[in-house]
């Protein structure tokens, strides 16, 4: 694609193809610098509105009776590897009373959805029961693989008062494997992958509940 | 989006179909409108001041350039101001850029001097474009879940849950209506209604 001789020629004198070249320019590193600028303004109230929003998500998962410490700050950070769906440091929410341990948020990735990994928030009580599950992202296909979303069913709440043997392992997957678990009509990738990593979140939790909630706090 | 006629090209058409995305309910068509109509608006004012003195390869860089830009900031000012909204729909906004990229194909061939008609004429296709959304989020909205306006109460200036209305429970509700593919046959009918409407006053 060569440039037609006459879109040269009807720009006009060199001076003024010259000025409008360097307007260009200059409108480009405009543009570039007025966002540039509106991004470090908007940084701070960004970083809030979504400091709220987990927040909210964290307090709506262990119910007020159970804690009196600061969920949001009272955090740790591990690097589990395999269990807890990545290799990135995965961050552990601690909730206690009157200074004892009483429930964990965890924050693990279900790394097999359909549409790539799934962010999840496990709270367990101390013993291990689950108190709730959330899911905080993820690129499932809507209508289908988003059955879980709370707008669309119930189906998080499955997952409340489960223990790593309630149901027994073999039993932790969806019905039609065997399992106990409904699965959202048509997906089963899904709730498979939600399944998997809230079961291998409580696994973890057993096997490291006293580093978690020894481990100092790291805001 | 004026209803393309049966000359204008139909990759422009299809090139148009992303922003179905976010015609799946009414919330969401009626949040991305507005947000495109905003953007349409601050975008045309740079971008008509300039025009006249590139040739159309300068003109194309300057619209890429003040689009893409206006829809940044916008991305920026919803995420800081609009929280509810961008949840909703933050991921689909980049897909403005596209679509202004689009509307103002036919500002790279003929420019307009007057900063005020050439807003003007994006106003006039960012509420085509608007009404067309929210017609295709209804539609889909009220097909595929069984509802109309759920989640309205998220949008800023917080109009009330009672205009919320669940017509009826749809477990799935007719799923095809909500994904991608229903939005291509949603778009299909309205064309149709589009061109009985103009075939029968010829």
């Amino acid at each position: 694609m060569g440039i037609r001789p006459d879109a040269l020629a009807s720009l006009g004198s060199r001076t003024s193809r010259l000025r409008a070249a360097a307007l260009l320019v200059a409108g480009v590193v405009g543009t570039v610098l007025v966002v540039a600028a509106l991004q470090r303004l908007t940084s701070e109230r960004i970083a809030h509105n979504e400091r709220l929003w987990l927040i909210s998500k964290l307090e709506s998962l262990v119910p007020s009776s159970l804690r009196d410490n600061d969920l949001y700050t009272d955090r740790t950070q591990v690097r589990p590897q395999d269990l807890l769906g990545t290799e990135a440091p995965v961050t552990i929410y601690r909730a206690r009373k009157n200074g004892i341990a009483a429930a964990a948020i965890l924050s693990p990735i279900a790394p097999d959805g359909y549409g790539g990994s799934i962010e999840l928030l496990v709270a367990v009580d101390y013993e291990g029961a689950v108190l709730g599950v959330q899911v905080l992202a993820h690129r499932e296909t809507p209508g289908i693989g988003d059955g879980f979303e709370p707008r669309r069913s119930n189906w998080l709440q499955s997952f409340k008062g489960r223990t790593l043997d309630n149901p027994e392992q073999a039993r932790w997957t969806i019905r039609k494997d065997g399992g106990n678990f409904d699965q959202f009509t048509g997906a089963s990738v899904t709730p498979r992958a939600i399944i998997k990593a809230v079961r291998r979140a409580l696994e973890y939790y057993r096997a490291n509940r006293e580093t978690i909630f020894n481990a100092a706090a790291q805001p | 989006m004026p209803l393309p006629s049966p000359n204008r090209n139909a990759a422009t058409l299809l090139a148009l179909s992303p922003l179905l995305a976010v015609s799946d309910s009414v919330i969401n068509a009626l949040g991305f409108g507005l947000v495109a109509l905003l953007v349409t608006v601050v975008a045309s004012i740079p971008t008509s001041i300039n025009l006249n003195r590139y040739n159309e390869y300068g003109r194309i860089a300057v619209i890429v350039t003040t689009v893409a830009g206006v829809v940044t900031s916008a991305m920026l000012l919803a995420h800081a101001w609009f929280y509810e909204l961008y949840r909703a729909i933050g991921a689909y906004l980049p897909l403005l850029i596209g679509g202004g990229l689009l509307l103002s194909r036919g500002a790279v061939h003929a420019p307009h001097t007057n900063w005020l008609l050439f807003a003007l004429i994006g106003i006039r296709s960012g509420m085509w474009f608007v009404l067309s959304l929210l017609v295709l989020g209804a539609a889909r909205e009220l097909i595929g879940h069984g509802s109309l306006l759920v989640g309205v109460s998220g949008l800023p200036g917080a109009p009330p849950a009672w205009m919320e209305r669940t017509l009826f429970e749809a477990d799935y509700g007719f799923v095809l209506a909500i994904l991608p593919p229903g939005a291509f046959i949603a778009m299909g009918l309205l064309f149709a209604v589009r061109n009985w409407h103009r075939n029968k006053d010829t």
